[in-house]
């Protein structure tokens, strides 16, 4: 379970490293280059991956998202 | 000011403006309303409104004041360059408000609902709630706003995250669009950008009702109603503020605002949709499936 979650974080972490990094060269290009669209592409790339991988985790079972519980 | 914007080194100094102070009026009624209305005021209902209608106002002659101002050739690079650092300041302080609650939900998590149920010298247990045994989602030892259900991450949760990465996608396509100078297919995808959006909305507004109706979950269900209802509801206005300036954004490529070269306003809303849709991310993955 804890390899999971941590695939998940890591992968998480790139998509938010890519969005800081499309930030920058936003600031940086001034809209001549294509580095800001690029680095946006790459984060929801990773995005749409992640989500399709953990759509699989919680198929196969690797990972349980919250159950109906609580109030005790 | 007529003839500033000829020179870069000069810098175009703003006629005085009202939309400031309009907007803060605005906020105060939209938000102070809100506070009134959820707690048992009729009239917040009311000035809430008011609000609303007032920061829509603002928002039509505001953009209106700046576009104007931007198409007459007004903004050196300058100006261009204190917009992007707006942007930057702008974006910082949407970091650290979503980091604020963000940061509210993993310390109520990890150490505070722990620590009552006896983790650590298990002194919060004993003394404060014998017999609290700790899990997560919780609405405390108090039990808080009665028995309640989580909402499943495996429906319209997830049907909400495809939605917002599809709208991811379609705004990355507009802008390889537009830097490809493809007119066309940028309209035709930031409109489907927009229309995305809104459905997302239109879902959330259904999860709360469900939420509310069915699994009386609401913002009174104790640490997990109240984290789950600020962290989703801010994300939402969020939303609605990224899909009106999206709008916005769709009418000036309509009119031909944006080259290859400058579009700095397309730039910077699609960046912010983005952003709200790793905000929208890392909520799916820490509220309802981590």
């Amino acid at each position: 379970m804890a390899l999971q979650k941590l695939l998940i974080v890591v992968v998480f972490l790139a998509v938010v490293y890519n969005l800081g990094a499309a930030l920058y060269y936003m600031m940086s290009d001034k809209g001549q280059s294509d580095r800001t669209v690029n680095s946006l592409t790459w984060r929801i790339g990773l995005s749409v991956g992640l989500i399709l991988v953990i759509c699989l985790m919680i198929w196969l079972g690797l990972i349980n998202p919250h159950g109906i519980v609580v109030g005790h | 000011m007529e003839h500033a914007h000829h020179d870069a080194s000069k810098y175009y100094v703003p006629h005085g403006t009202n939309w400031p102070i309009v907007g803060s009026v605005a906020l105060f009624c939209l938000v102070g309303g809100a506070a009134n209305w959820l707690n048992g005021h009729p009239w917040g209902k009311f000035v809430s409104l008011l609000g609303l209608f007032l920061l829509l106002f603002m928002m039509w002659g505001w953009f209106g004041q700046v576009i104007r101002e931007s198409i007459a050739g007004f903004y050196n690079r300058q100006v261009d360059t204190s917009f992007r650092m707006g942007m930057i300041w702008f974006i910082f302080s949407e970091v650290m408000f979503f980091a604020a609650f963000f940061g509210a939900l993993f310390y109520a998590r990890t150490l505070v609902v722990p620590w009552l149920g006896g983790a650590g010298d298990g002194a919060m247990n004993q003394v404060l709630w014998p017999g609290y045994d700790a899990t997560w989602p919780t609405n405390g030892p108090g039990n808080v706003g009665g028995a309640f259900e989580t909402v499943p991450a495996w429906g319209i949760p997830l049907l909400n995250t495809l939605l917002l990465l599809s709208s991811g996608v379609t705004i990355t396509i507009a802008h390889h669009a537009l830097r490809a100078g493809q007119r066309g297919r940028l309209l035709l995808f930031l409109f489907l950008t927009i229309l995305l959006g809104f459905t997302f909305l239109g879902f959330q507004a259904y999860e709360y009702m469900a939420a509310y109706n069915h699994h009386n979950l609401t913002l009174a269900s104790g640490v997990y109603g109240s984290t789950f209802f600020m962290l989703t509801g801010f994300h939402g206005m969020h939303v609605t503020l990224g899909a009106i300036m999206l709008s916005v954004i769709w009418f000036r490529c309509l009119k031909g605002h944006f080259s290859k070269e400058h579009h700095f306003g397309f730039e910077a809303v699609a960046w912010y949709w983005h952003f709200v849709d790793v905000v929208w991310l890392g909520l799916f993955l820490f509220v309802y499936v981590l």
